[in-house]
């Protein structure tokens, strides 16, 4: 090799002499130098400093500590509290109200009666007698735990009964019921999304669904509340990157609720479905809310768009609100319900729901569909309830420190009453919310609740008053209520001015 | 099972004693077939050099994802390659260094024997794996070539992992 090289070395000499050009020059300096050995230097060098670059090493345990750094260490360490101060402090004081009377249209609170404008009983199930006699004979017969899972022994017959009343009830090919309805969309939405699938979610959805999603470790964007414009840009988002996907297709949902607890509006159902299957998404529709108080027979949100039911791909929603029960509920296909019978958390790991608790939801169903008149004076009560918070804001004052503006379809039993400017601070406005209700507690007897969120929800709404309609309330029962309001916000916001 | 507290099951062997030694051996053993096949010496090394970074390129900068443990994280590790997931992409650990050294050692010990094109070979082969290992290259490469997940990420898609900010055009709250 040597030899190779210097025999080279006088043929570039010779060629830079026989043709003078800065390239022969080049080649004639460069065959000067021993190009093997330079390399090999220079390769050593690199060699060398990766070796004794600084290396990192990830600390172990107490590994390189001596007996008294780690007794500092111990010293120096201050636990961080559980609840912290500021938590503390965010929670706004609530004064306790107790109630001594059943949760109906007229309701003892702390020994004196008010009209009820704060439970999710729309429909008036709670004081329905069939109801309660029917669930009487349930627990003699069964008693009131079921204590067992239904995959061990906790199966009994009115749970598979309300199962099919509610896929019957609902035109779906399957239904599954669970224990607890905070823990149904949070349960049924991981079975089905794992990490890297799609969520897009309207903004406003309840916390169940949000935690489901935050649970499933997919990828979630949220559109703004009820505007599709924005729903469809970000499904064309999608579109696009899928031009650059090279996997396969992930599993990919929209979350909507059909009427939104947190504000009171209906989901415009019609084109979320459209947009769905324009883009290739699926659909879970949270009817927690619309049961019983949308559709001309109380059959939800599709009833109230006339949407076929194979368009949505799962329907959950709770039966502590129109129905007056305990658990949550989802229909579905069959196949989607079975995987739910082995991969749901929330149903394979907790005990059945209690068994008089299926027996008032079917009662409860067969009431709805037997009692039109129910739903149909709940329609009534919504829209009048409606135009008359609409009157009481727009005739508060307007040289107030503040006003009051209505949140809500017009047909949704479900309306919030939220400050019009506030104070800066949520929490501050909702102090003031709670002055408001508490002045129309204790001087009008209209019983109203502030909104209430956990620091847990990532996107939580503007505190206001909620007010649930119930198809019990007579008309003086809700004017008056307006009323109350009206006048309770005047004294509150005088007397902040 | 997410796992995500977990060791990364698909990469930790590389922590075990005797995996940097087998490794070695290995690379040993393959001159030591080069000998008994009678491959000559000026062919031997480069032999070496070309198998293994053909199949450290393959195994380390070309397959992502776990190829071990798929079933325990869940997708956790998809679109990464072993490169990264080495020592959770902490930069200069021991692994990184020993990794980075060998094919460097290789290609001074093949430089030694070739000459002419089979030099310029063993350079590219050794590029071929040296120039993945520069930091955050695959990274960059990604974010330009726009993956699936680099356009819905940047489009302000998340999982759960990153926080967000609170406040919402439907009068979301202001204190924070």
């Amino acid at each position: 090799m040597a030899e190779t090289s210097k025999a080279s070395v006088g043929t570039a000499e010779l060629g830079f002499l026989l043709d003078p050009t800065v390239e022969q020059l080049v080649l004639a300096l460069l065959s000067r130098i021993d190009v093997h050995f330079f390399v090999e230097a220079v390769l050593v060098i690199v060699i060398g400093y990766l070796l004794f670059q600084k290396r990192y090493k990830p600390l172990q345990g107490t590994e390189g500590l001596t007996e008294g750094e780690i007794d500092e260490l111990c010293e120096q360490w201050t636990p961080d509290p559980l609840v912290t101060k500021e938590a503390m402090e965010s929670v706004v004081k609530r004064s306790e109200r107790v109630v001594t009377s059943h949760q109906g249209c007229r309701v003892i609170i702390n020994g004196k009666e008010s009209i009820n404008f704060a439970s999710f009983d729309f429909l008036n199930m709670l004081n329905e007698e069939s109801i309660k006699d029917e669930c009487e004979q349930t627990i003699r017969k069964y008693g009131v735990g079921s204590c067992g899972p239904r995959g061990f022994y906790g199966t009994i017959d009115v749970h598979l009964d309300l199962e099919r009343e509610l896929a019957d009830f609902y035109g779906a090919e399957g239904g599954i019921i669970y224990s607890y309805d905070a823990a149904t969309a949070s349960s049924i939405i991981p079975a089905f999304l794992k990490r890297g699938d799609l969520v897009i979610r309207d903004e406003a959805i309840s916390y169940s669904l949000q935690a489901g999603i935050d649970l499933s470790r997919a990828y979630v964007k949220e559109f703004r509340h009820n505007d599709m414009a924005d729903l469809e840009s970000i499904l064309e988002i999608v579109k696009q990157a899928d031009a650059k996907n090279q996997k396969p297709l992930n599993r990919r949902f929209i979350v909507v609720e059909g009427l939104y607890q947190n504000t009171g509006m209906i989901c415009p159902l019609q084109e979320v479905v459209e947009l769905a299957k324009q883009y290739k998404f699926r659909v879970l529709l949270d009817e927690s809310m619309a049961l019983g108080t949308l559709g001309e027979t109380g059959k939800g949100s599709l009833e109230h768009w006339g949407i076929p039911a194979s368009d949505i791909t799962i329907r959950c929603g709770s039966m502590s609100n129109s129905l007056a029960s305990i658990g949550g509920f989802a229909v579905a296909d069959g196949p989607i319900i079975a995987h739910q019978r082995l991969s749901s958390t929330g149903y394979v790991f907790s005990a059945s729901l209690p068994p008089f608790n299926a027996t008032a939801a079917i009662a409860a169903l067969r009431i709805i569909r037997q009692d039109k008149e129910r739903i149909s004076k709940l329609r009534e009560n919504s829209t009048l309830a409606h135009e008359v918070l609409r009157d009481m804001t727009l005739n508060l004052d307007k040289n107030a420190c503040d006003t009051l503006w209505l949140m809500g379809d017009e047909i949704s039993p479900v309306k919030h009453l939220h400050l019009q400017q506030g104070k800066g601070t949520r929490q501050a406005d909702d102090e003031t919310l709670q002055k408001i209700c508490d002045v129309v507690l204790d001087e009008f007897n209209v019983s109203l609740v502030v909104a209430d969120y956990s620091p847990l929800q990532k996107i939580a709404p503007r505190p206001s008053i909620r007010i649930t309609i119930n198809s019990a309330q007579t008309r003086e029962d809700i004017e008056k209520c307006a009323a109350a309001i009206g006048e309770a916000a005047r004294k509150v916001f005088a007397r902040a001015a | 099972m997410d796992g995500s507290k977990a060791l990364n099951y698909n990469v930790e062997w590389i922590n075990d004693r005797g995996t940097w030694w087998f490794y070695l051996l290995m690379l040993g053993l393959s001159r030591w077939c080069c000998f008994l096949l009678g491959v000559n010496e000026e062919w031997a090394w480069s032999f070496v050099l070309i198998s293994h970074s053909i199949i450290t390129f393959w195994l380390v900068h070309w397959k992502t994802g776990s190829l071990l443990t798929w079933e325990d994280d869940s997708g956790k590790y998809d679109g990464m390659t072993y490169w990264e997931q080495i020592d959770d992409g902490v930069e200069n650990t021991g692994n990184r260094k020993f990794l980075r050294i060998v094919p460097l050692v290789l290609f001074l010990l093949a430089y030694r024997y070739s000459t002419g094109w089979l030099t310029y070979v063993n350079l590219s082969f050794t590029l071929l794996v040296l120039v993945p290992k520069i930091r955050s290259f695959r990274q960059r490469a990604k974010r330009s070539s726009g993956s699936f997940e680099g356009i819905i990420k940047q489009a302000g898609f998340r999982s759960t992992k990153s926080n967000h900010k609170r406040g919402s055009s439907w009068g979301g709250d202001k204190c924070e």
